[in-house]
């Protein structure tokens, strides 16, 4: 191996403003932007659902808290509430609603509630606090976002039954524990989490699209190429340069876009499971395909670009790299399921445990290597051809 | 006597009608500095590119240190230099880093500060190498030729649209380089440059060799003749009547005569006498020496700028 080829197609790879723009700069830009957006969306109408399972009797707690969530829930002068409540029969029913996401909460009042609650209404009475204190239990995904926010508020306002309660009665306060349980192995939505997968995705594919194809048609059309091979200089030692090259711009990339997305949007490390990294790592790969291909088609970097921009953009977009794409008119579907940015994004978001992917799980691969292969196979028959006209 | 380090035979590489190299033959010696001189598209890059091992011959056999061989090989290439045409360099790559580059490339290099020095770039050695003026460039080009040492250098057009205190450096380069025993192969488009450095000048044409032989050597076939050379504007009678006074006839370029004489002094005083009689003023009245530029002009008919 040639280190020194290594490092100089590194040096002017880092060297370049574009890329330093295009590579590093840009998806931290467009992760700013489209978190944002999409933060702001969330939080512009509010709106929680909880599912309840009511199992409390007629006593005076259980009635405080009914009435509590009446008010939570009720429309005021066209407002929308900011929770809804789905009541439901069962425990069962009511984790179901959660882990199919059709509610972001799911509370519980238990059958002790009213008795305890009593309870200790008469020995802070007479005896001071010493009785164990009622509990509602409040049923959430795993830790995050929406999920998390709901119980928090939930939190809030049940804490406000003390308040109630001390109106209604004169007493010193009972104190109602509120106890948050996560339901496990449920999968979870992190907005941000979703977008910088996405992003990612856009620099690797970037890396490969103008990077790479950019070096290649500049080396060939610029001559470079020829007078490097009126040396002993070998092939193999050029693309193994170009190769780590792109791999080591896509890890600072990447590096880059986790640290920041970590600090200003608190995303997971769910990025960084073994399933995840292998899809990250094949979508450098697939990236570096479609680099070759269009390095190897194209004759000047003018034509790269506009070939690249041609498949880049509606491979991005109709990649679900920045909104889901499933279930769009028939018109696109058909470039949805060839393109293999779809199976990508897929593969790592359902491996982060981010959104469950409607695809066969073979094909999340499947789809990436065999374009891989065709694409590298027809770098090389370009290559081959070019070589015998030269 | 000398001995033939390149020996190229029946050489051919047509691009679909055009014939770049058409069927062509020569040998290079050891420690010569020889020249392919042409017009634009005679076939110099061409004929280069092929002994390079850039591209493919369709036909014709080259022997190289002794060896035939089809393609240039790896281990030939160890021994050669090579800088092309276009100086294209990996970009944003520093002069240095360049020529560094270049040395990875051999087994045995000479210190990248060495040739620095040769080619008197140590103040732009920390430069980039696009932002270097075209002689500049030019120099580093040669540069990355000699970073292997090699005992062949092939230079194609290296001061084409340089200013002439730039071609200057160049030829002083290629001079030292035959002072150390390089073998150097030259293509240019500038006569003076074929004359001034040249052991051997061959003479291109249309893919075609048209003349091989030293700078004097093809002025001496010209026979012992000068150049009477003037301006005015001609009848065809005019011209009649001059091409018969030598038995060859003068050769026109716009309003520019060119009279080949053997002798000059009757010629002379023939042509005042005659200016005088037809009571016509001859502008920009020159004698020279003939150059390679009258030999060309002999053998095709044509000037080698066009
Ligand atoms: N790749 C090519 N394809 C087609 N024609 C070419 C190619 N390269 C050179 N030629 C033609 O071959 C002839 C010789 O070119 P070249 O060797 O570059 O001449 P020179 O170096 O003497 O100027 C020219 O007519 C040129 O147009
Ligand atoms: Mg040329």
């Amino acid at each position: 191996m040639n280190l020194v080829f290594l490092k100089s197609i590194f040096l002017s790879s880092i060297r370049e403003s574009e890329v330093m723009f295009w590579f590093f700069l840009f998806p931290v830009l467009l992760l700013t932007i489209l978190c944002v957006i999409f933060t702001n969306m969330g939080t512009e109408g509010i709106h929680f659902t909880a599912a309840v399972l009511d199992q409390g009797g007629n006593g005076v707690g259980s009635t405080i808290v009914r009435q509590i969530f009446d008010e939570i829930s009720a429309e005021k002068e066209g407002h929308t509430s900011l929770f809804s409540i789905l009541p439901v029969k069962t425990r069962e029913e009511g984790e179901r609603f959660l882990k199919e996401q059709r509610v972001h909460i799911f509370i519980e009042i238990p059958e002790d509630f009213d008795p305890k609650f009593s309870q200790i209404l008469f020995f802070s009475r007479f005896v001071g606090t010493k009785a164990q204190a009622p509990s509602i239990f409040i049923h959430q995904v795993k830790v995050r976002d929406a999920s998390s926010l709901a119980t928090e508020i939930m939190k809030q306002i049940l804490t406000m039954i003390n308040g109630e309660a001390a109106k209604r009665m004169g007493v010193t306060l009972p104190s109602v524990t509120v106890e948050a349980k996560t339901v496990g192995a449920v999968q979870t939505f992190s907005m941000a989490d979703f977008m910088f997968v996405g992003v990612v995705l856009m620099s690797f594919l970037s890396a490969g699209f103008f990077g790479l194809a950019s070096d290649i048609t500049t080396y060939k059309s610029e001559h470079i190429y020829k007078r490097i091979f009126a040396t002993p200089a070998r092939t193999r030692d050029f693309f193994f340069g170009e190769l780590i090259t792109i791999l080591c711009m896509c890890a600072i990339s990447f590096t880059l876009l986790y640290l920041y997305a970590s600090v200003v949007f608190h995303i997971s490390l769910d990025i960084f499971k073994p399933g995840a990294l292998i899809y990250v790592l094949l979508a450098c790969v697939t990236s570096i395909a479609f680099g070759l291909f269009l390095g190897s088609v194209c004759k000047t970097p003018n034509r790269a670009a506009a070939f690249g921009n041609f498949l880049f953009f509606p491979m991005q977009f109709l990649g679900g790299l920045y909104f889901p794409v499933f279930n769009l008119s028939p018109w696109v579907d058909w470039f949805i399921k060839i393109n293999p940015v779809t199976y990508l994004a897929a593969g790592i978001r359902q491996e982060m445990g981010l959104l469950s992917s409607p695809f066969k799980p073979y094909l999340h691969y499947t789809v990436p290597l065999v374009w891989v292969s065709v694409l590298i196979g027809l770098a090389f028959l370009f290559f081959r051809r070019r070589g015998e006209e030269a | 006597m000398s001995e033939a380090i390149l020996e190229v035979k029946n050489l051919k590489k047509y691009f679909q009608t055009v014939k770049a190299v058409d069927d062509i033959s020569f040998n290079v010696n050891r420690g010569e500095v020889y020249t392919m001189l042409g017009p634009n598209g005679a076939g110099k890059t061409t004929t280069l590119e092929i002994i390079e091992g850039i591209r493919k011959a369709d036909e014709g056999e080259i022997s190289f240190f002794g060896k035939r061989m089809k393609y240039v090989d790896r281990k030939t290439k160890e021994k050669i230099g090579v800088s092309l045409q276009t100086t294209a360099f990996i970009p944003h790559l520093k002069v240095k880093e360049t020529i560094a580059l270049f040395a990875s490339f051999f087994q045995k290099s000479l210190p990248v500060d060495e040739v620095i020095g040769f080619v008197s770039l140590e103040e732009k050695k920390n430069a980039y190498a696009e932002k270097l003026s075209g002689g500049q460039r030019q120099r580093l080009a040669i540069a990355c030729a000699l970073i292997n040492d090699p005992e062949f250098v092939f230079l194609d057009e290296p001061t084409t649209g340089l200013d002439p205190q730039a071609r200057r450096n160049i030829w002083d380069i290629i001079e030292s380089l035959k002072l150390r025993g390089k073998t150097v192969f030259l293509t240019t488009h500038y006569m003076e440059e074929a004359q001034k450095l040249s052991d051997r000048v061959c003479i291109l044409d249309h893919g075609k060799i048209v003349a091989i032989d030293t700078p004097e050597g093809h002025i001496m076939k010209l026979g012992e003749r000068n150049f009477i050379e003037f301006s005015c504007p001609m009848s065809p009678e005019d011209i009649a009547e001059l091409n018969s006074w030598n038995g060859e006839p003068i050769k026109m370029e716009e309003e520019k005569v060119i009279l080949p004489t053997k002798d000059l002094y009757g010629n002379l005083d023939r042509l005042m006498k005659w200016a005088n009689q037809k009571s016509i003023i001859l502008n920009d009245i020159n004698i020279r020496r003939p150059n390679l530029e009258d030999v060309f002009l002999d053998k095709t008919g044509r000037r080698l700028r066009d």
